[in-house]
């Protein structure tokens, strides 16, 4: 009632106002919003890839246009794809979270079930994992990718200086000390958005901690302030006074952190596997193309748990509306669109341009013959070599506990917060999300 | 003597004054010289110096990447059409509450809309962008121009109210004797006395809405809809580590500004100053 | 006489269109704002009344308690340290006769800057390794400053470039008020052999007090609106310690998709902004006879 009284007011007032505007002129044949967050020189390849899946779907489902709608990753998550999940109105086609992002749509019901499009197209069993996108037993959504965190370092300035991959934390810290000392920046790193420092504070708290505590915060098993964890983020802490990291990261935006690697200032990066395609540009990696190479967040001694797991997942990728479900051609288009999308073809093609890991399981033979950078290569090779990965705690957690975390690790970069009292807090927030949860 | 007292006061004042004009316009002239620099490194090695070679293809790459022009249209229209509808609106208002003879029922409508110069916009945020998700129009241009042409009405009205209240009574007596209608009265008197109020009220108006960029960045978020400021914001995100291109991008978005403030100084420097005031 | 001028339809189809605009985008917010701010609404499900519960859990939350000090210090230095430096520039300017236009034209350029460019401009302006204050810093061998990533920088640094930003509309107006006054006034003095900065102090500054307040009433009415600045310099980091009312309740409401929560916040800026104003009408304008500017 209330709605339709606005509607009725709104469109009084925009015929009388805008007969000028250009605005949502309909047309015959349909037209479908993708949202994407392939923005930048980085990304141009992911963007390649999902215009040429979307010229097959075209010629699949004729009289369909699509409509790309790139939006930063970080403000899609957080923002629009969220504000738009609140009035039912997302795109039909969208880049999506797995975990809890997924689960909250759920459910509201925004999500449209894939699991018979996968049974009719005969990929139910072809990805590698789908459990941040299953619920209740249905898929919700499908990794484009895998990833993995872990650091990445200058091998020739490594070579240069004859020093060795870390094996334990405690040659990670002889490492900085012996880089901060030549005059070089250990970790580069650009924190002004938090998720970019909490990487790799995620995977020293599961060294500290054990892999499976993030997983216990939400459902009250396990807590932010135990004494593992504090010890954790006391150890970072301790690498931000002692200069391990760039004056002033906390102001740069993300795409400067690799540059201080690139431009030789700092020597290790700590960051997603997404992030080795641009090292293999000579555009973009410049002298450094194909010089930089890859080793996991060491052990921890008298660390809880698996010391050699990895930050990793299959967690981001595309989901669909529910409401395309009413519409056949629509259905058709996102039918199309799964089948050009997710094949071994586009995923060894994400590899080679991309060094986007599979998140399907690709036929042996071909991945072999698969031209990959040596930096892909040891990725994967650590991947291998590991006892298994753990997702990032932020598909694990409240998105209020997330925000308090993400303010606290920027206050403890800043020098304004000890480890306990910020994790105190957000121990507090965790405790007051999981009771409203309830 | 109390001549070379005088002349020295008045060096000192031009020296401070100068220093002052600098530390405004000198951020301007660092952008422009950094934007012809071919990279970071150049800027960094002479920052403050003249470039020594001119990269002119930043500008073609910022064009480009930034898609100025396209944010560049959606806001001339977009702030040109809501600036003008608000104006049209507010002198139709104005002219029933000053000119009509309802005075009570006017002096209760014009304390109504003054209520909303108390209303702080920025708290307005939050229930508007649920309403423009309830009635669906949210990421398209009109999540922006009815909030823009709403936005500005009650010091539009206070402003013109002000001016048409000191036009004479027997004018429009005289219109009306001649059997003119109160819409004639409007459109034929009033109107076009009331029209450098409205030349003002018009660039304050276009000003705040070229400007804006609250509502614009929460409002849009498909990249061809956006509008200059936003668009702008965004290329800083995703090519900020390109100075000397990311510098170019802001001489595109300043120039224009700088041309009109050039040419309609006067009428801005009153249009912004008179709002103010009367708000 | 007058019927035309007495047509009630007339009248109602000149009011509409600002009548109909004017509740949709002012007064129903409002309310709007007012009923959501007593509930948990998500957005998602069914809205449920919660009491007091939003009120309570905002003020008694320290992040919301840094934001309105934000707010605050937007306020207190534009009072403190802006307005002396308005009335000093503005003195200045109207004691110099040449070049009089050329300062007013130039002081007024970033006034019709947008602030996302200003923001833009700035946030080079702060860049640690190649920003030009950094370059001077090094260059006169000091340490660099982290302006925008020092939590103990960052609010300063804002409230730097806002000031830049807004002196100089500040100046035209305060100007326009001093270029007012009747020469005769400042004429008397001088045969009285006053000086000029006895002329200043004595006569021109108390006879601008009006328009002095007048632009700490918009000071005020600024500080409360700040949220543009603080979204394009820092998006309220680091660590919060930038984040002012408003920019606390796009990431409280919004991003923590807790939208009851967030209309409660829209509903204590409105709160805050009443009071403020309640307060400068007390302490302020009271105290000064209202002049008529036009």
């Amino acid at each position: 009632m209330r709605k339709s009284l606005l509607l009725i007011v709104l469109s009084v007032i925009l015929v009388a106002t805008t007969a000028i505007s250009s605005v949502g002129a309909a047309t015959k044949s349909i037209t479908i919003k993708v949202r994407h967050t392939q923005l930048g020189e980085s990304k141009q390849q992911r963007l390649n890839i999902l215009n040429d899946v979307l010229k097959k779907v075209q010629k699949e489902v004729p009289g369909v246009q699509f409509k790309l709608d790139g939006v930063d990753s970080d403000v899609n998550r957080k923002e629009k794809l969220r504000s738009e999940m609140v009035i039912n109105n997302p795109p039909p086609i969208f880049d999506l979270f797995g975990g809890s992002d997924t689960q909250l749509y759920v459910q509201a019901g925004r999500l449209l079930d894939l699991t018979p499009i996968l049974k009719e197209l005969g990929l139910q069993n072809k990805f590698i994992s789908l459990g941040e996108f299953t619920v209740n037993g249905k898929v919700y959504g499908l990794p484009i990718g895998g990833y993995q965190e872990g650091y990445f370092y200058n091998k020739e300035y490594f070579k240069a200086k004859n020093l060795k991959i870390p094996q334990t934390l405690e040659d990670l810290e002889k490492l900085a000390d012996s880089i901060k000392k030549d005059g070089k920046t250990p970790f580069a790193q650009a924190s002004k958005a938090a998720w970019v420092p909490l990487m790799a504070a995620n995977t020293l708290w599961a060294r500290y901690a054990g892999p499976d505590i993030s997983a216990g915060f939400s459902t009250g098993k396990t807590k932010w302030n135990s004494p593992e964890m504090v010890a954790a983020f006391n150890k970072y802490a301790d690498w931000v006074k002692k200069g391990y990291f760039k004056e002033g990261e906390l102001g740069l935006e993300y795409a400067e952190q690799r540059n201080q690697l690139i431009r030789g200032e700092a020597a290790m990066m700590y960051d997603g596997s997404w992030a080795s395609s641009v090292f293999a540009d000579p555009k973009q990696a410049g002298d450094l193309t194909n010089k930089i190479g890859y080793f996991p967040m060491p052990k921890v001694s008298n660390g809880k748990g698996s010391q050699t797991a990895v930050n990793g997942g299959f967690s981001n990728g595309y989901g669909f509306s529910a409401k395309v479900k009413k519409d056949k051609k629509q259905m058709a288009v996102i039918k199309s669109f799964i089948k050009n999308m997710y094949n071994d073809e586009m995923q060894i093609r994400g590899l080679e341009a991309d060094g986007v890991l599979p998140s399907m399981k690709v036929d042996a033979g071909k991945l072999a013959k698969a031209k990959v950078s040596d930096l892909v290569k040891e990725i994967i090779a650590v991947g291998n070599k590991s006892s298994g990965a753990f997702p990032a705690f932020d598909s694990l957690v409240q998105p209020d506990v997330n925000t308090a975390l993400s303010e606290g690790i920027q206050k403890l970069i800043g020098g304004k917060i000890t480890a306990k009292a910020m994790l105190d807090g957000v121990q507090k927030v965790q405790a007051e999300a999981n009771s409203a949860d309830d | 003597m109390t001549m070379t007292v005088r002349s020295v006061q008045k060096s000192i004042s031009h020296i401070i004054l100068l220093i002052y004009v600098i530390v405004i316009l000198y951020p301007f002239l660092f952008v422009l010289f950094s934007s012809v620099k071919s990279d970071n490194q150049a800027i960094a090695s002479n920052p403050f110096g003249f470039p020594s070679s001119f990269h002119f293809e930043n500008y073609y790459e910022a064009w480009v990447n930034a898609k100025i022009s396209v944010y560049f249209l959606n806001s001339l229209y977009i702030a040109t059409l809501c600036s003008i509808a608000t104006i049209v609106f507010a002198a139709m208002a104005s002219f029933a509450i000053t000119r009509m003879r309802f005075w009570k029922l006017s002096k209760g409508m014009y304390q109504f809309i003054l209520i909303g110069m108390l209303i702080p916009s920025n708290a307005l945020l939050l229930p508007i962008f649920i309403m423009l998700m309830d009635a669906g129009i949210l990421d398209t241009h009109l999540a922006l121009i009815i909030p823009y042409t709403a936005g500005a009405i009650p010091l539009n009205v206070i402003i013109l109210s002000a001016f048409m209240r000191s036009i004479p009574s027997e004018l429009e007596e005289a219109a009306v004797m001649d059997g003119l209608s109160a819409k004639g009265v409007f459109a034929k008197i009033i109107f076009p006395l009331t029209i450098p109020a409205l030349v003002t009220v018009f660039i304050l108006n276009f000003i705040g809405n070229w400007n804006e960029f609250l509502l614009a960045n929460f409002f849009i978020s498909t990249d061809e809809l956006r509008t200059l400021p936003v668009g702008m914001v965004g290329f800083r995100d995703t090519y900020n580590t390109n100075y000397a291109q990311m510098s170019a991008g802001i001489v595109y978005s300043v120039v224009p500004v700088m041309i009109i403030y050039a040419v309609l100084q006067k009428q801005i420097i009153e249009g912004l100053t008179a709002g103010s005031i009367k708000g | 006489m007058n019927k035309a001028l007495r047509s009630p339809w007339t009248y109602a189809l000149f009011l509409l269109p600002v009548i109909v605009l004017y509740i949709l985008f002012f007064i129903y917010p409002m309310f709007a704002a007012f009923i959501k701010g007593f509930t948990n609404w998500n957005g998602v499900e069914a809205a449920r009344f919660n009491g007091l519960n939003n009120f309570e859990k905002a003020i008694t939350d320290d992040k919301f308690w840094s934001a309105v000090k934000n707010n605050a210090y937007f306020i207190l230095f534009s009072v403190v340290v802006q307005v002396p430096a308005i009335v000093f520039f503005s003195l200045l300017i109207s004691n110099v006769k040449k070049l009089k236009g050329l300062y007013k034209t130039a002081v007024f350029v970033p006034s019709v800057m947008s602030t996302a460019v200003i923001g833009i401009l700035w946030s080079f302006i702060y860049e640690p390794d190649i920003g030009l204050f950094n370059l001077i810093l090094m260059k006169l061998g000091l340490q660099p400053v982290m302006w925008l990533s020092d939590p103990n920088w960052a609010m300063f640094s804002i409230l730097i470039t806002n000031a830049w930003q807004w002196t100089g509309f500040y100046i035209v107006m305060v100007l326009a008020a001093i270029l007012s006054i009747p020469r005769e006034i400042d004429e008397a003095a001088i045969v009285d052999g006053a000086g000029s900065f006895m002329r200043a102090t004595r006569i021109t500054v108390p006879l601008i007090t009006p328009i002095i307040s007048v632009v700490i009433m918009l000071s005020i009415a600024g500080a409360m609106k700040a949220a543009d600045i603080v979204i394009i310099m820092t998006r309220g980091g680091p660590g919060g310690a930038t984040d002012v009312m408003s920019t606390y309740m796009i990431k409280y409401g919004i991003t923590n998709i807790k939208y009851g929560y967030g209309n409660a916040i829209a509903v204590l800026i409105f709160v805050f902004t009443l009071i403020l104003t309640a307060l400068y009408q007390l302490l302020i304008a009271r105290r000064i006879e209202r002049v008529e500017y036009s």
